[in-house]
């Protein structure tokens, strides 16, 4: 069975489809794709009580709108795009309630790159290569999105299920100032010369306008490697990978890069920093540092406990009255650890405490 | 075998093999890989795929240490019992060399001091190895570049490399599939459909197969 969910009423800037990613087709030359963001991906599919596997919708940018085509529930995570139910502010980071009829509109991004919008059992749409993401080159899978374009999925909520909400006690911070990204050692590390690597330990970069989903320039102090060499022959290379070609400008890989590289590979950001990467704007500044392979691991076990160990809650106890108001029924739910949750007309209503 | 391990990144590790593009050494990795490939799942791992001289494993440290990895592929590796189970099939492809097609033949022909048709000529003369897919679905590497023809790549990357552009960069040659960027020296294209993903293996051409280009 599949059910309609939303319509896009307007063309996105780029909007994609993206599960966890494309894998197990590296040998055929087939990139990985998948959800930038991963912790804000996962975190969507976890308060739908999804699989991780199940596809979203990622958005770049932002100003994309929909028409809600059924009764369901869904959840809007990463950047924060000022998202409106038929023009009331919105919560993201928890699980919302949607009408037939509804109309949803994410603004332009204003703290990151990517929103999420997870829906109950993931998008329907055929598996190429047995996975759902969308690769933006080569058209490999997924979909990207247009004017028009009907989401469907496989479930959508029974009425009874509304009335429970999920919530995160953890919600990944958007808005640190001072952007500090992690690197680990590539294998062609040893090739830098001394001032290139005083350069990466202490300047700052910026994230280039030659950006897609494929990799991006990154722009600062030009580097050089002592043999004057960057040439390799062909070898692996991963999203996060740091290349460096021989105009000495580095070149980060992102999630729908190739997985085999000519250019010599200096660092590799760890799977943490490249996930938050993936949220970073052309002009965004940062700074880097060098970590181990076990301290990279730790970190990113560490971001797992916060985030992926009992970070949700249900919400069932919830308060409802009913009033009458010129002879109109207004229903009212009240709920929330701190009633600080109320719904009007099954309508979230935003209040900040 | 001899081999020494290195991370590419903090979920992937590169099991080097050789220093140098070897042709026994890089058969004996595709058939390393396409067994472990069989055994994925059983042995925890994301993805592993063969390069000219290394075996590139994907794992997920969250789920597991990344020394057990190397335990267990070294283990692999160290009692594999090799069958040389590699094709020894012939695809010949057609091109059209330079002009509008290839762009850099005339930058590689000033490198090389060959005329343009000395170039194609010995382009064309020669049978390919594929030694590894990658770069873009279905992009076949191809080892046996006679020396004569050996030229550095781009210094930046082309932001638009036409679908079916044959390129040579250093010791390789190869098709690009698909549109895309790409630093190789493009001197010819091609038709020849290369990728289709209703299949179970997508890339017509495989590891271990033979190619020969034919001038039209």
């Amino acid at each position: 069975m599949k059910y309609e969910i939303l319509k896009l009423t307007n063309q996105p800037i780029f909007s994609t489809i993206q599960d966890e990613g494309r894998f197990g087709f590296e040998q055929f030359g087939v990139p990985n794709s998948g959800s930038g963001d991963k912790i804000s991906f996962r975190l969507g599919n976890l308060l739908m009580n999804n699989s991780i596997s199940d596809a979203s919708i990622e958005i770049l940018y932002g100003n994309t709108s929909f028409e809600c085509l059924n009764d369901t529930q869904i959840c809007i995570t990463g950047s924060n795009m000022d998202p409106r139910l038929n023009g009331m502010p919105i919560k993201m980071w928890q699980t919302v309630n949607i009408y037939k009829g509804d109309k949803i509109e994410l603004g332009s991004s204003k703290n990151g790159l990517r929103s999420y919008i997870s829906v109950k059992k993931g998008i329907e749409i055929n598996k190429i290569l047995d996975s759902r993401s969308t690769h933006s080159i080569f058209n490999l899978g997924g979909k990207k999105l247009n004017m028009g374009d009907i989401i469907s999925s496989s479930s959508v909520h029974k009425k009874n299920n509304l009335k429970k909400i999920n919530f995160l006690r953890n919600i990944p911070n958007f808005n640190e100032t001072e952007k500090l990204l992690h690197v680990t050692k590539g294998p062609e590390f040893n090739l830098l010369s001394e001032k290139s690597i005083k350069i990466i330990e202490n300047n700052k970069f910026k994230l280039s306008n030659r950006m897609s989903r494929t990799g991006a320039q990154i722009e600062g102090e030009k580097l050089e490697l002592k043999n004057g060499k960057s040439d390799i022959i062909s070898d692996g290379v991963s999203a996060g990978t740091i290349q460096l070609p021989k105009d000495g400008n580095m070149y980060v890989l992102l999630e729908d890069s190739q997985r085999i590289g000519g250019y010599a590979r200096i660092l590799n950001f760890d799977t943490l920093s490249l996930w938050k990467i993936a949220q970073l704007k052309p002009g965004d500044e940062f700074k880097l540092k060098i970590i181990s392979i076990e301290e990279a691991h730790q970190r990113l076990k560490e971001n797992n406990d916060i985030f992926f160990k009992n970070n949700v809650h249900t919400e069932e106890k919830i308060n409802e009255n009913i009033f009458y108001v010129e002879g109109e029924e207004i229903n009212v739910k009240i709920f929330g650890e701190n009633n600080e949750l109320i719904y009007v007309n099954n309508k979230p209503l935003k209040i900040d405490f | 075998m001899n081999y020494k391990f290195f991370d590419i990144s903090d979920r992937t590790i590169s099991f080097n093999f050789s220093d140098n593009i070897d042709q026994t050494i890089n058969s004996k990795i595709v058939e390393i890989s396409f067994e472990i490939d069989k055994k994925r799942r059983h042995l925890d791992i994301v993805s592993c795929y063969p390069t000219y001289n290394s075996l590139v494993i994907d794992y997920d440290p969250i789920n597991i240490e990344r020394n057990v990895i190397i335990n267990r592929i070294s283990e692999l590796i160290d009692n594999f019992e090799f069958k040389n189970s590699n094709s020894d099939e012939l695809l010949e492809i057609d091109v059209n060399y330079g002009g509008g097609y290839g762009e850099d033949l005339k930058s590689v022909s000033e490198i090389t001091n060959l005329s343009e048709k000395e170039v194609i000529k010995i382009h064309s003369s020669v049978i390919y190895h594929v030694y590894m897919i990658g770069f873009s679905p279905g992009f076949p590497y191809l080892g046996g570049l006679n020396k004569k023809l050996i030229c550095p790549r781009l210094d930046s990357p082309r932001q638009v490399v036409p679908a079916g552009s044959v390129g040579i960069a250093d010791k390789q040659t190869g098709i690009y599939p698909f549109e895309s960027s790409g630093g190789w020296r493009l001197i010819g294209r091609t038709d020849e459909n290369l990728f289709d993903n209703n299949l179970v293996s997508p890339s017509i051409l495989k590891p271990g197969m033979k190619l020969k280009f034919n001038e039209i």
